[in-house]
This record gives structure tokens, C-alpha cells and sequence, in this order.
């Protein structure tokens, strides 16, 4: 049992590939209807799957791979036409295997998966193309046998069509599909000889002929040289899989982490030894760095898989996509052996679907309109792929419409992301990177205007997440290029490490582009209505000191250095007090603990065994308003300049309550939890909770600022409140960000519950009346003596 | 009567103590790197072999003022749910054997932040064990009452 286990198992993996390549190989097919290598590559590979579901039991899946096999086995012969119907009904035959293949991994049975329509629609195709090719049929060499349709469900599991057309049966056995492929067996398949040949020639082979199979037949005259050549070096080409092996990524990840320690002993050795000048130990020392470096990048290689495998799924994609459009889009992919380490493959996955979506949907016009445009009807869609400075750089470039740069910059000011007069300091490029912005993709309508945008912030996000980064290139009319820089591995990064406040960070080398040096004198730091900036070369550059960032003590402005960083679509600069090195550090998750503070990105440790925090720059320029332009900057500062004065500045807990953002006061927020809905009680008309031994009063925000929200969460996050020991909570639909900054901008509104709104980070977001909300909650919070009855001691 | 093995620690001279089957092991460090905008009961974070473990600093979860982290601090390293965590302590005790008869309640008299982190008292010779809630002594987003 434990066995069959481990075959269905493999089955499922083996299949899983194939599946994708069967994808792949049949959009190929429909550009290039007349290749019988491809035909002859599909037709095997669900051989194979039938094969083994025989083998393995899985009746409805060999029913329906029979059905299929029956249908390429026509489009093999020559019998019935490639049409994009065919490969509509195949792909669509393919989807029934994926369904049943997902529940037979679920639940080791088929389930009760329909398959009945596709083989329905798989009949109908052969049936249909039946009338046409009769008159060809008798013509061909090999005899259709492919039977009546009706006959299929209902009779035997004995493989039909080998019967009567190659290959030779030998294939139904599941275990030689990883070895050589016979050499006869190839060539009938492409159709160079003839199964008697074959035979014939194999039945020398056993009355003792010592010469090859090939060489009999090419000596025999039964066979081309050309013929066999390529049919041999085929067979050589399969043989590769031979000489690799499966490894279980969990065993790759501790070689992986291992290494990781390794680079970091590395480290300590050579400070170490630097210090104490032996000659021969120095030597020693030279060559155990050289050996881990390369062992380092031995033990990534084998993590590194072609980029070739995410894209496997976008023919795919860009196929259905296009014919749902109504658009006619050609996929051209360069550089797919670019390689890449296989986490970051799994997270690059959705962003880069997304990005060919999208390029599908909205650049690329329609026939018509490309007509129109002087262009060729169909539109292009290149992926590119490579290597490029410890980096590996993935385009998705379309020849479409391209982006309306005063149409982003227009949807950009209705939707308040900017001031109108904010543009005119902002270069085309700047605008375009808008598209990126939360604000702009989150109503529907934008996506017309625009021609882009759901969900960009998320692919952005993603990418960042990884530290890539995205850039956005287009000329209108001519097209648009998206340029995803993603590093070529998560575990072992180059850092610039950096001191500030006598604590040493982590900068991602990925992030910066220069350094300067402030001495004071000919270069100093200068005040902008109290923004910090720096002249670089001749232009403006927002400063961000990190020890202010990182509420450190705040060190002078000179013998500093500034640290010019691009992240988030900015370029800043982070003042720091010295820089110390580059090295490759080792990355370490952070403990979950400090993923509310959000401003690190893991930790690592230094040459010298130290912890160090290493800085997530994407969000420092976040935290400091730096996302914002010019002016929202200078109302920032000046804002930070008045909140100085008068104490520190706010740190606010963003919740959503439905659509709408409420600001919270953090200092007056206890604790946030979140509580399953079954463990809401009724008191009373109260919703309330028990809670540490209380009872735990909630009112829901949404029913107080009469927002609309789903109920059926089976979770509810709420934010409570402790004084004097009495508690409430607030409801709220989820907690999104807490902001240690001012409030740019505040009016006043006369809505129930509400002091007033304000903008942070650059959206409007309402400032909840806490005290209102406490009293909706409960009315006798504030009262003098809480009832004994309600808290503990 | 069920008897067990609890390791103890002081803290501003009073004697706690948690199951030692939560402990993972014991020991002293200097070096720690501070963790700006944490929370004030995160001590630091240390390297532990190649792992970087955050100390939290249990005299700040009792209400106390912070350990000074310019010298070796005891570590009691806990095995976490998803990884080990430290408490900050100032003095390691025995590893003690405890039956279960010598276990009390907190008294009622115990109040202020100390009772939300301990679960019971022992009375051992001449002095008492406060067993300590370890989720919440490691929790650092607690804000103590």
C-alpha cells in the first residue's frame, strides 16, 4: 500500500511537468499546425499519463486521456486538420486531467470530477472532421482506426490505437519512461520506417547480427542516415535525465543555510587573521575564501532553476487571455535558461502573470485598432530575460498602445494622490510610476482611463518584498515595458553596512547608488523650510536622517554621510555617521515580534558575530513622506517642526472600516486582538467578549460611522482600550498600518464619531473620536466607580 | 504525588521559576544589538550560534527599570512556539524538584504587573517561587497595567 503510495505519488509529480510542457507544446502547435515532432511529443506524453492511470487504476482519467490520444492520433496521421477548435477542445481535455490529477492528490481517489463534456467535446471534434477527411483517409499508410465515438465510454481499457498505428505497445509500461527511448521505437514515431522494418531488423539482433539497431538499418538501406542521426540524437538528448537527480528542497535549504554559516565563519576568519599577519596562515586563509565562494556558489546553483519554468504557463495565459479579448497576440520569449533561485522563482510567479495579463488586457489594442494605428494586427508580447550586475532583470514589453502620461497624471490628481500643481516638477517617468501607487488601482474605472493599473501596487509590493524593484517605460503609441529587477537570491545578499547613533545597520547594496560625503564645508546639508536636503549635482535631494527615523538620539550634520538610495519609486539620501564596508551577509528572518514596526527587512550577523538590523528601504522613504511630492514634503517638515515644539509627534493606528481609513490614536490603544466570531456573546443589546477574565464590551465602527461591511468574517479584529482597569474594544474590519508621523493636512467634519480627517501617507483618513467611540461601547467607561462586577482586583 | 522540575531565577531578589522542560539553556551574554521603535520590553537581539534570538527584559515586564546592557546579562532561552526567545534575568538559581502539594494560587495580596505573569506560587525553605505564565512573560506587546 505504502508503496503505491509512493508511485501514485510519483505519477502525480511526473504528470504535474508534463502537463505544462502538453500546454506549452500545444500553443506551439497552433502556430505551427504541420510539426510532427510536436504532435508526436504530445501524442507521447499523454500516452504516458494513460498508460499509468491503466496501471494505477484511475479509470475516468484513462477515459479521458484515451479520448484525447484518439484525437491526436487523427492529427498525427494526418486524418483531420490542427485548428484552433482542436487545440481548444485538447487544452480543455488537458484541464479535466489537471482537475482529476488535484483530486487524486487530495484524496488518493478521482472523486467525482465530470469528465463526461470534454470527452463529449472531444468526440464532437472528431466527429465533425470525420466528413472532410474521409475522402483523404484511405490514402494514408497507417489505417484510422479510430472507432466510432459512441464506443468509447462504454468498452474496453485495451489500448486502441495501438493496435493499429505505432508506436509499439512496449509504452504502456509506466517504468521505461525514464530510461533511453528504443531507437526503433523513434524512428516509426517520426515516421522514417515502418514497424516491419523494425521488427525485422530487431529479429537479426536476436539470431546474432552484433551490429546496432540503427546500423542495421541504415546498412540495410531500410533507413535515411539523416533520419537516424536525428533520431539518435535525440535518444541522447532524453538520456540527460539520467544523469540527474531528485533532491528534496528541505535538504537543499539546510546545505543552504550551512553555506550561510560557513560565509559567515569566513568572515570572522579573515578579520581574524588579518590582524595577526602570518604569512602562512594568511595563505590558508586565502584559499579557505576561495573554496567557500565557490562552494557558496555551487550550493545556489543547485537551487537554481531556468526562468523558463515560470513561463511555461503564459502561452497558456496569453492564449486564453487574447481569444477572450478578441485581440490576436503573439508570445515571444528571449532568454528563457536565465536562472534564477527557485523561492524567488515562486515569488516572482504572481507579479509577473499579472504584469502579462495585464499587457494582454490593456496594451496591446485590438486588430482593428492596431490596423488602424498602421501596426501589424497582431500585437507582440515580449519576455526577456537576463543577467546584469548580480541581478537578473525580467521585461515584460508589449507593442501596444502605450501609457497616456497626461491621462495618469489627470487620474492621479481626481484620485488625490497629488496636486495639480505637484506635476509640473515630476518627469514623464515619475508620472508613469503612479501607476503603482495603492490609491490608483483600487477603483475599476481607472483601469479604462488608464489602461492600467489593478493590482500594480501589489505586484510592486511583491517585488519589493524580495528587494526588486519595478520600473515602467513606455512611448505612447509604440508600447510599453515593464522591467522587473529581482536579485539572484534571497539567502545571501551585498550589504553596505553602515553606523548611526553607535549601532551599525544593514543597507541592501541592491539600493544604493552613490555616497557622499559631508564635511561641512563644501558639502553640507541645507534646510528647506526645515526639510533636510542635499545639492546632487545641482538638484534636490530629500534627506532622511536615520537616527530621527529610528528615534535615536540625533547626531550633527557634519562629518556625516549621505547615502543616496532609490526605493519606491524615490531617490533620497539616508544621513548616517559613517559607512564602514561592503560584505555579503547572510539573511535572517527577523522574529515575527518586530514585523509591526516594519522599518527592517531581517537581521544578520557581522563579521565579528554581532547582530545587526538590516534596513527595509522601501519603507523608510515610505515612513518619511518621501513617497509624497515636494510640497507634501515641506508640509510634512513643517508640520514635524510644529509637533517638535509642542511634543512628539503622533503615532496613529490606521484601521479600514469598510471602504473608509480611520486614524487612531496609538497612545491610547492597549492592545489589538483578533477574536473568533463564535465567541461573541450577548449582553443585554452589547456585543461583548470574555477577556482575560473580563467582560469585554465591543462596539462595532462600522455600525458608528454607519459604514456598510460583510459580517461573515469568521474573524473580527478589534483594538482594545484599558484605563483604570476597564476595557473595550472597537471593532474594525482589519488593522492596516500604524504610522509614527504627523498628519499632514486636518479638517474639521461634523460627523458623528469623527474629530476631523486628515491626510496620511497620502490618503485621506479620518480621526476617530476615541472618546465617542469608548462611550458607544460602553456608557459607564468614564464614569467614577466601575461595577466590581465587570473587573477583577 | 506528581512532582516537577522547575528552573529558577531571580529577578530584583525575588525567586521565579518555569517548567524546565521550557527551557532550552542557560547562559550569559554581553553583546546585544538594540531594536529602535521595539517595544520597551525588548532587550536586544543576540547571536545564539549562528541564530539571532531576541531578549526580552524581564524586569520591564515587571514594571522594573531596563537591565543595563553594557556587561554580561543572564539568558534564560526558552523554546518558543516558533522559535526560542530569551529572558533578560539577573541571577540563575538551582534547577529544583517540586511537588505538586507545595503549589498555591497567587496570593490575592499580589498585584501590579507581576500578577499578570505568574500563574502560582511554591513555598519552598525559607522562601517562595513564583511560577511564571511564560507566554506572557515573552509577550512584549503587553502593556503592563
Amino acid at each position: 500500500m505504502e508503496e503505491l503510495g509512493e508511485i501514485v505519488h510519483e505519477f502525480l509529480m511526473e504528470s504535474h511537468e508534463n502537463l505544462d510542457q502538453l500546454d506549452r507544446d500545444l500553443v506551439a502547435l497552433e502556430q505551427e499546425p504541420g510539426s510532427r515532432e510536436l504532435i508526436s511529443r504530445i501524442f507521447r506524453t499523454i500516452h504516458t499519463i494513460k498508460g499509468t492511470s491503466g496501471f494505477l487504476a484511475f479509470s475516468r482519467l484513462e477515459t479521458l486521456t484515451h479520448a484525447g490520444e484518439s484525437l491526436l492520433s487523427r492529427l498525427r496521421d494526418g486524418v483531420q486538420p490542427v485548428t484552433p477548435e482542436t487545440i481548444t477542445t485538447l487544452l480543455a481535455m488537458l484541464d479535466g486531467v489537471r482537475a482529476l490529477l488535484a483530486t487524486i492528490e487530495e484524496s488518493g481517489a478521482e472523486g467525482d470530477i465530470n469528465v463526461e463534456g470534454v470527452i463529449a467535446s472531444v468526440h464532437r471534434q472528431m466527429s465533425d472532421a470525420t466528413g472532410e477527411s474521409d475522402a483523404a483517409a484511405p490514402q494514408l499508410d497507417a489505417p484510422t482506426a479510430v472507432p466510432a465515438p459512441e464506443s468509447f465510454e462504454s468498452d474496453d481499457a485495451e489500448p486502441r490505437v495501438s493496435l493499429d498505428a505505432p508506436p509499439a505497445p512496449t509504452r504502456e509500461l509506466p517504468d521505461d519512461k525514464s530510461g533511453r527511448r528504443p531507437l526503433g521505437e523513434m524512428l516509426i514515431e517520426s515516421g522514417a520506417i515502418s514497424q516491419s522494418d523494425v521488427t525485422w531488423a530487431v529479429q537479426r539482433q536476436v539470431e546474432g547480427d552484433e551490429r546496432k539497431l540503427g546500423t542495421i538499418l541504415l546498412e540495410e538501406g531500410k533507413a535515411a542516415p539523416a533520419a537516424v542521426g536525428e533520431a539518435l540524437q535525440a535518444q541522447n538528448k532524453r538520456s540527460v535525465a539520467d544523469s540527474a537527480i531528485r533532491v528534496d528542497v528541505d535538504l537543499l535549504d539546510t546545505l543552504m543555510n550551512l553555506v550561510g554559516e560557513l560565509v559567515l565563519a569566513r568572515n570572522q576568519l579573515v578579520r581574524g587573521v588579518a590582524e595577526t599577519a602570518d604569512p602562512a596562515l594568511m595563505r590558508t586563509t586565502q584559499r579557505l575564501n576561495l573554496i567557500t565562494s565557490e562552494l557558496q556558489e555551487g550550493i545556489m546553483k543547485t537551487r537554481m532553476q531556468p526562468i523558463e519554468h515560470l513561463w511555461s504557463k503564459l502561452p497558456r495565459v496569453v492564449r486564453d487571455l487574447a481569444n477572450a479579448c478578441g485581440k490576436q497576440v503573439k508570445l515571444v520569449m528571449e532568454g528563457k535558461e536565465t536562472e534564477l533561485d527557485r523561492s524567488l522563482l515562486e515569488a516572482v510567479k504572481d507579479p509577473l502573470t499579472h504584469l502579462v495579463r495585464n499587457a494582454v488586457d490593456h496594451g496591446v489594442e485590438t486588430a482593428a485598432e492596431r490596423l488602424a494605428a498602421g501596426k501589424d494586427p497582431e500585437g507582440t508580447l515580449t519576455l526577456r530575460a537576463y543577467h546584469e550586475g548580480g541581478h537578473v532583470t525580467v521585461e515584460v514589453a508589449d507593442d501596444g498602445c502605450g501609457i497616456n502620461v497626461d491621462r495618469v497624471a489627470r487620474t492621479a490628481v481626481e484620485r488625490g494622490l497629488l496636486r495639480p500643481e505637484q506635476l509640473t516638477n515630476m518627469d514623464p517617468r515619475e508620472i508613469m510610476m503612479l501607476i503603482f501607487q495603492p490609491g490608483f488601482s483600487t477603483a475599476a474605472k481607472v483601469t479604462n482611463v488608464s489602461g492600467r493599473g489593478v493590482g500594480m501596487d501589489v505586484v510592486k509590493t511583491n517585488i519589493e518584498r524580495i528587494g526588486g524593484a519595478v520600473e515602467v517605460d513606455s512611448t505612447p503609441g509604440a508600447g510599453t515595458t515593464l522591467r522587473l529587477t529581482i536579485p539572484l537570491t534571497l539567502a545571501i545578499i551585498q550589504a553596505l553596512t553602515v553606523e548611526c547613533a553607535g549601532e551599525r545597520y544593514v543597507v541592501p547594496q541592491v539600493a544604493v547608488h552613490e555616497l557622499v560625503y559631508i564635511d561641512g564645508q563644501t558639502t553640507k546639508i541645507e534646510y528647506a523650510s526645515g526639510a533636510p536636503v542635499y545639492r546632487l549635482r545641482g538638484k534636490l535631494l530629500p534627506l532622511v536622517r536615520l537616527d530621527r527615523a529610528l528615534d535615536l538620539p540625533v547626531g550633527g550634520d557634519q562629518n556625516a554621510y549621505v547615502i543616496v538610495l532609490q526605493a519606491d519609486g524615490r531617490r533620497f539620501g539616508m544621513v548616517v555617521d559613517r559607512v564602514l564596508n561592503t560584505e555579503e551577509v547572510v539573511v535572517k528572518a527577523l522574529t515575527a515580534r518586530f514585523k509591526d514596526i516594519g522599518l527592517y527587512a531581517g537581521a544578520t550577523i557581522l563579521g565579528d558575530g554581532k547582530v545587526a538590523l538590516i534596513l527595509d528601504v522601501a519603507s523608510l522613504a515610505r515612513r518619511s513622506h518621501l513617497a509624497a511630492g515636494p510640497a507634501e514634503r515641506h508640509a510634512a517638515a513643517s508640520a514635524l517642526e510644529a509637533a517638535a515644539k509642542t511634543g512628539p509627534v503622533d503615532r496613529l493606528l490606521i484601521a479600514g472600516v469598510g471602504d473608509r481609513r480611520v486614524a487612531i490614536p496609538l497612545d491610547t490603544v492597549t492592545r489589538l486582538e483578533e477574536f473568533t466570531v463564535d465567541r461573541i456573546e450577548r449582553a443585554g443589546m452589547r456585543e461583548v467578549v470574555q477577556y482575560r477574565d473580563q467582560i469585554l464590551p465591543l462596539a462595532r465602527l462600522s455600525h458608528l460611522l454607519g459604514v456598510m461591511t460583510e459580517l461573515d468574517e469568521e474573524r473580527i479584529s478589534v483594538v482594545v482600550y484599558t484605563e483604570r482597569g476597564r476595557s473595550v474594544a472597537l471593532v474594525v474590519d482589519k488593522i492596516v498600518d500604524i504610522v509614527e508621523d504627523t498628519v499632514t493636512a486636518r479638517r474639521e467634519v461634523d460627523d458623528d464619531g469623527l474629530l476631523g480627517t486628515a491626510v496620511v501617507q497620502q490618503r485621506v483618513t479620518e480621526l476617530l473620536d476615541v472618546r465617542r467611540a469608548i462611550l458607544a461601547a460602553d456608557p459607564n467607561f468614564y464614569t467614577e466607580l466601575p461595577d466590581p462586577m465587570l473587573v477583577e482586583a | 504525588m506528581a512532582s516537577r522540575q522547575y528552573a529558577t531565577f531571580e529577578v530584583a531578589d525575588q525567586l521565579f521559576g518555569v517548567e524546565v522542560e521550557l527551557v532550552q539553556e542557560v547562559l550569559s551574554f554581553h553583546e546585544y544589538t538594540s531594536v529602535p521603535l521595539a517595544p520597551s520590553a525588548v532587550g536586544g537581539l543576540f547571536n545564539l550560534r549562528g541564530q539571532v534570538i531576541a531578549a526580552v527584559d524581564l524586569r520591564v515586564q515587571l514594571g522594573l527599570d531596563r537591565h543595563v546592557l553594557d556587561g554580561p546579562v543572564m539568558n534564560v532561552i526558552l523554546r518558543g512556539d516558533d522559535e526560542p526567545v530569551s529572558l533578560l534575568v539577573d541571577r540563575i538559581g538551582e534547577v529544583i524538584d517540586l511537588d505538586e502539594s507545595a503549589f498555591e494560587p497567587p496570593p490575592d495580596t499580589l498585584s501590579g504587573p507581576t500578577r499578570d505573569l505568574v500563574v502560582g506560587t511554591f513555598k519552598l525553605d525559607g522562601r517562595l517561587m513564583l511560577a511564571l505564565d511564560v507566554r506572557t512573560a515573552v509577550d512584549t506587546y503587553r502593556v503592563p497595567a
